[in-house]
């Protein structure tokens, strides 16, 4: 059993849960004002009644959401934004000294391959963009690019879960949880870390749910999964043979013998008490959901500054759309997959990197420029901090084939950031000249890691969760914030 | 798990409950609520759908009957119903079973087909052979989920539902409306679908 002391700090913060689920004890907060008693420690959501309950990061934050562009399967470094012109200078001769093992077929290792896109100059800050981003190239001087990331695996499982989790096993927290953790929800009627995967059928990311799971942490942290096709959101639909007249009158029911259970002598059980409003907010959700879900609401012109007249971004352009949507709502992580499961369905560009990573540009380019777009006019981009970024990049050299690839390179990516604190027009670190290694200022995942939860105000060192005997974290044992890319 | 105050049972009373409300120095094993996988079982045990059998092989199916111990556990797609309910995604192991309060569990209780289901099957334990009043069909609901009879507050209630509830589905039905059932077996429905939702239903004391 729990000691005395325990169980007064289970109550307390139980107390405090009621608040932010929105009823009847709203007064109390000001009572409370002792920051102990508020249990402003991320580490007081163990258990109590709403862990979802808001709380105050440990400092002023930049970025109050994320919207986190994940391009599926790895983008390549030196076709995107990482321009690298003695790559074109050396194009076809080996690469000596590379071990045949770095990529994933050690039987496909041709010679180094020069980008077949032309780069050009872009924004005040001069930055060189292949040709495969015509609309987000107007958005450089809004980007703190990374050269330098590196990550731990060369295979897509284990470097999604090193991206999400910061382990190449699975089974630990996702940084959408930890920062639900860490922050709370701020809506009342949405989730707080929401993931989109591709609508086209191509399957979901490789690892499936491990990527938007919660490890340890407790379930309710784990991001809510929208169904791509279907219902988007489980349990959103009243059945069909209910009105809202019918459906109130059988939730009244249930709180008119709740409350008669409660007033048994079980005032004082706030599990009980959570309970009944909680069905309060789940009839809320009902109608606050699907708003958020529904682009159709907005304007032709924001429509279409998200491309959705564009039968090839469309999808990924309503996906953009609803993040925004949300994030406006309250929605604290959202996170986009561009592409499906395997190979040539996602930026996996292992043979004929000209049509995958154009097919994949093309869905993506217009619908991401819009969404920086619509931020910045909405205001919204000051405290909203977008990431674009893969699991791994690719090598410099060809993987052989009919229609030459890359394969995959663990040890050289490029990420950018936008909003939220990052400072625009930026590049921070480099891989050699030809692109296959990271070698100034190297950005491991865990520093990725480190600056986003710096940028929610959250200090990763001190955002940690007991288990198992230990004090856990996001960033494990290291983690540097990248100041030098903070505006 | 020898001691008196382990072994206690969780009847509640009045005057203890005046001295400590919060149960503090644990004058009764407090409420707590059932597991997911219980929670589960649970309902289908109520609805009279529960596939009883023993052994076998696990299934993925989230339509089910067996109990959900016979839930395959694969990491990559964990049954949505049980981590609702804060079942461990069972990655890593797990010393603590916590247990939350959120609205998508309440989501679930209100609108998933699935649990619409349990209250039609327990609409169809209780639906009398002849017209035996609605007092009858609730005291049995209350006996099936609660164990107990309903007090004369509760059957006042739950009688009163019943009526208006129907008559409304008859309303609707007249308005060109055309539900399949009658309007009284939706509006039993109904009311089977409160009473798995019950505080009481979902937390053991």
């Amino acid at each position: 059993m729990d000691s005395q002391t325990t169980r007064f700090d289970l109550t307390r913060r139980q107390l405090l849960s009621r608040c932010g689920m929105g009823a009847g004890m709203l007064g109390l907060a000001g009572i409370l004002q002792d920051e102990r008693l508020l249990g402003a420690a991320a580490n007081a959501a163990t258990a109590g009644a709403n862990p979802l309950a808001e709380r105050q990061p440990h400092f002023l934050p930049r970025a109050k959401s994320v919207i986190w562009l994940f391009m599926n399967g790895g983008p390549s470094q030196v076709d995107t934004w990482d321009y690298k012109p003695e790559l074109a200078k050396r194009d076809g001769l080996k690469l000596d000294g590379l071990d045949p093992e770095t990529g994933f077929f050690r039987d496909a290792v041709g010679g180094l391959m020069k980008s077949p896109f032309r780069f050009r100059q872009y924004g005040e800050c001069g930055k060189w963009v292949s040709d495969l981003f015509p609309h987000l190239s107007g958005h450089v001087d809004k980007m703190a690019f990374i050269h330098s990331g590196y990550t731990k695996s060369n295979n897509h499982s284990p470097a999604l879960f090193m991206m999400n989790t910061g382990m190449t096993r699975m089974g630990f927290p996702c940084a959408g949880a930890w920062v639900t953790y860490g922050l709370g929800c701020e809506s009342n009627c949405l989730p707080s870390f929401v993931v989109m995967s591709d609508p086209l059928g191509r399957g979901v990311p490789k690892g499936h749910a491990s990527n938007w799971g919660t490890g340890f942490l407790p379930s309710v942290y784990q991001g809510t999964w929208l169904k791509p096709a279907g219902e988007p959101v489980d349990n959103l639909k009243r059945h069909e043979v209910m009105t809202d007249a019918q459906q109130r009158r059988q939730l009244d029911l249930i709180s008119q013998l709740n409350q008669q259970h409660l007033e048994d002598g079980r005032n004082a059980e706030f599990d009980l008490a959570a309970r009944v409003e909680s069905f309060e907010l789940a009839y809320r959700m009902q109608t606050a959901a699907p708003e958020a879900l529904d682009v159709n609401l907005e304007s032709d012109h924001v429509q279409k500054l998200y491309g959705l007249d564009n039968e090839k971004c469309a999808p990924f352009g309503r996906q953009c759309l609803i993040a925004r949507r949300m994030v406006e709502r309250g929605v604290r992580f959202v996170q986009i997959y561009s592409g499906g499961m395997a190979n040539q369905a996602s930026w996996d560009g292992h043979a004929d990197i000209v049509g995958n990573h154009s097919g994949f540009a093309a869905e993506t380019d217009q619908p991401i420029a819009g969404l920086l777009t619509d931020l910045q006019q909405r205001g919204l981009l000051d405290q909203t901090l977008v990431i674009w970024c893969g699991e791994f990049g690719r090598l410099p050299v060809a993987q052989t084939g009919p229609q030459p690839g890359r394969d995959h390179n663990p040890h050289a990516f490029t990420a950018w950031l936008a909003g939220g604190g990052a400072r625009g027009g930026v590049s921070y670190g480099e891989t050699d000249e030809i692109g296959f290694k990271a070698v100034t200022n190297r950005v491991s995942v865990h520093d990725l890691h480190a600056t986003i939860l710096h940028l929610l105000g959250m200090d990763h060192t001190r955002l940690t969760y007991r288990y198992s005997g230990r004090d856990f974290r996001l960033t494990d044992v290291a983690g540097n914030v990248i100041h030098p890319i903070i505006a | 798990m020898q001691s008196a105050v382990y072994r206690q049972d969780s009847n509640h009373d009045r005057a203890d409950a005046k001295l400590d409300p919060q149960n503090v120095w644990l004058w009764r094993f407090g409420p707590r609520r059932l597991e997911a996988e219980v929670i589960r079982d649970s309902l289908l045990a109520v609805s009279g759908l529960l596939d009883a059998q023993m052994f076998g092989p696990g299934t993925l199916d989230a339509d089910s009957r067996r109990r959900s111990i016979y839930f395959t556990v694969k990491r990559s797609k964990l049954m949505p119903t049980m981590t609702l309910f804060d079942a461990p995604q069972a990655l890593v192991s797990q010393g603590r079973r916590i247990s939350t309060t959120i609205a998508p569990q309440a989501l679930l209780l209100m609108n998933s087909p699935q649990v619409r289901n349990y209250a039609t099957g327990l609409a169809g334990r209780v639906t009398p052979q002849e017209a035996a009043g609605s007092e009858h069909v609730v005291n049995r609901l209350y006996e099936i989920t609660l164990g107990r009879a309903p007090r004369a507050a509760e059957l006042a209630a739950a009688v009163a539902f019943l009526r208006q509830q129907s008559e409304a589905y008859q309303q609707r039905q007249s308005d060109g409306h055309r539900p399949t059932e009658e309007a009284g077996e939706i509006a039993l429905v109904d009311l089977c679908q409160a009473m798995i939702s019950l505080n009481e239903f979902i937390y053991v004391e």
